[in-house]
């Protein structure tokens, strides 16, 4: 959930482009969320998952992610009627998209 | 250029302004909460030599208040000092709003008022040993052409990199001014805050020189029936650079509750220095506290776009500019009299 934050919202890799150094090389450019970014996460389990694990749990890693941005692309859509279709959803972009 | 990483400089830590001053004129770097310095000279921003600690100086510890009601708040008051001072709040609340705002909560504990308003800028390419600019010596700014989305929309002079003091933007507000004991004489002499930036100037970031010491920055008092408000816009909601910050701070007749006799209005993360909105301070005389901002403000406001000379990239501040300074103007007027 809160790397699905992180990949709607936040992380990018910015390189200079006439000479390809990458800029966002340190965790103040390359951006992840902090506590005040993600909401409140409620986690339901499903429980009928694989007959060989005990618990029946199921992994399902960064699977989890793609879901999120997907999520805060329809919240941005229902908030201001603009549809997003690159990611992170910057500042910037969502102003241009508003323009 | 070189990285210094691992090289271990000489500390001195002096006791007095006196003895600071010399190791200065000797040629050692001043350290104060020192979150940044070694940083900057790991990635070449700073060369690396002897350091001056300022730390145990208690002259430059806390504010000290006049009987008149204007104060000095010391250039070693650490950040969290700042905001958790609960006269400063009352008189300067803009201030302290800043103050509470800025990075995270073991940054405030350790960063100084001095060191927030001497602070080198964020520019990636500024950090990043493969590049050369003005502030390193080079001749160019790799970011005006490159890379510069989080850049300056109000474009003074040929490096683009916003001043990052948030604690400058609130001073600028309250007509702070600051106070410097200077190389060779060891006189202390006072100026406005303004004075401390010029955005005209890429190769540094402030305009103090080697060896100045700054010991204070100096409030003075406030009329009563104050208003101030600050909102600080960024990507992430808790330790994140602001890519616009504002201030307004409002002087009322009656008390507080009559109409706006004086406005302040400052704002920070669009220039190389902060500035000061003086259209919008003009129409904000008359305003009445409760109301919504009248015609005259929102043509104001409008006008704020003729300030800005945006980068390719940096358009979207000019929005963002004119909708955070309309939304802290209407905080500031709905915020309790002082």
């Amino acid at each position: 959930m809160v790397q699905g934050v992180g990949y709607a919202l936040h992380e990018e890799r910015r390189d200079d482009l006439g000479t390809g150094v990458v800029l966002s090389d340190d965790l103040e450019d390359y951006r992840i969320p902090g506590m005040g970014d993600v909401p409140e996460t409620e986690v339901y389990f499903h429980e009928e998952g694989f007959e060989h694990v005990a618990g029946g749990g199921v992994g399902l890693g960064e699977v989890s992610v793609v879901g999120v941005a997907a999520a805060l692309g329809n919240a941005v859509y229902d908030a201001t009627g603009w549809r997003p279709h690159d990611l992170p959803l910057r500042p910037d972009r969502l102003i241009g998209g508003l323009r | 250029m070189t990285t210094q990483r691992g090289t271990v400089p000489t500390v001195t830590r002096s006791t007095s302004v006196a003895g600071a001053a010399r190791e200065l004129v000797e040629g050692a770097l001043p350290r104060a909460g020192g979150t940044d310095l070694v940083t900057c000279v790991e990635a070449g921003v700073i060369a690396p030599g002897p350091l001056v600690d300022l730390v145990d100086v208690p002259e430059l510890r806390g504010p000290r208040w006049d009987g008149d009601g204007a104060v000095r708040i010391g250039a070693m008051t650490s950040v969290a000092e700042l905001g958790a001072d609960p006269l400063l709040a009352e008189a300067y609340p803009g201030l302290v709003a800043a103050a509470r705002a800025l990075a995270t909560p073991q940054i405030r504990g350790t960063a100084t008022v001095g060191g927030n308003l001497l602070q080198r800028n964020r520019c990636p390419y500024l950090r990043n040993p493969a590049f050369e600019c003005f502030q390193t010596g080079g001749d160019s700014c790799p970011a005006r052409d490159g890379d510069h989305l989080r850049a300056v929309v109000v474009d003074l002079g040929p490096c683009v990199a916003p001043h990052p003091s948030s604690l400058a933007v609130a001073l600028l507000a309250y007509d702070a001014s600051v106070v410097v004991v200077e190389r060779g004489s060891g006189a202390e002499v006072e100026r406005d805050l303004a004075e401390l930036y010029d955005g005209t100037d890429p190769t540094r970031d402030h305009v103090l020189a080697p060896g100045d010491l700054l010991v204070a920055v100096a409030l003075p008092a406030l009329v009563s029936g104050g208003r101030a408000a600050h909102l600080r816009v960024a990507g992430r909601s808790r330790a994140e650079w602001p890519l616009v910050e504002a201030v307004v701070r409002l002087e009322c007749a009656e008390e507080g509750r009559g109409p706006v006799t004086r406005a302040s209005v400052a704002v920070g993360g669009v220039a190389r220095t902060p500035l000061r909105l003086p259209g919008v301070e003009r129409a904000l005389v008359g305003s009445v506290p409760g109301r919504a901002p009248g015609e005259e403000v929102d043509r104001a406001l409008e006008a704020i776009v003729e300030l800005c000379s945006p980068l390719p990239a940096t358009g979207y501040k000019v929005d963002l500019l004119q909708a955070t300074v309309r939304d802290v103007v209407e905080r500031a007027l709905d915020a309790p009299a002082g």
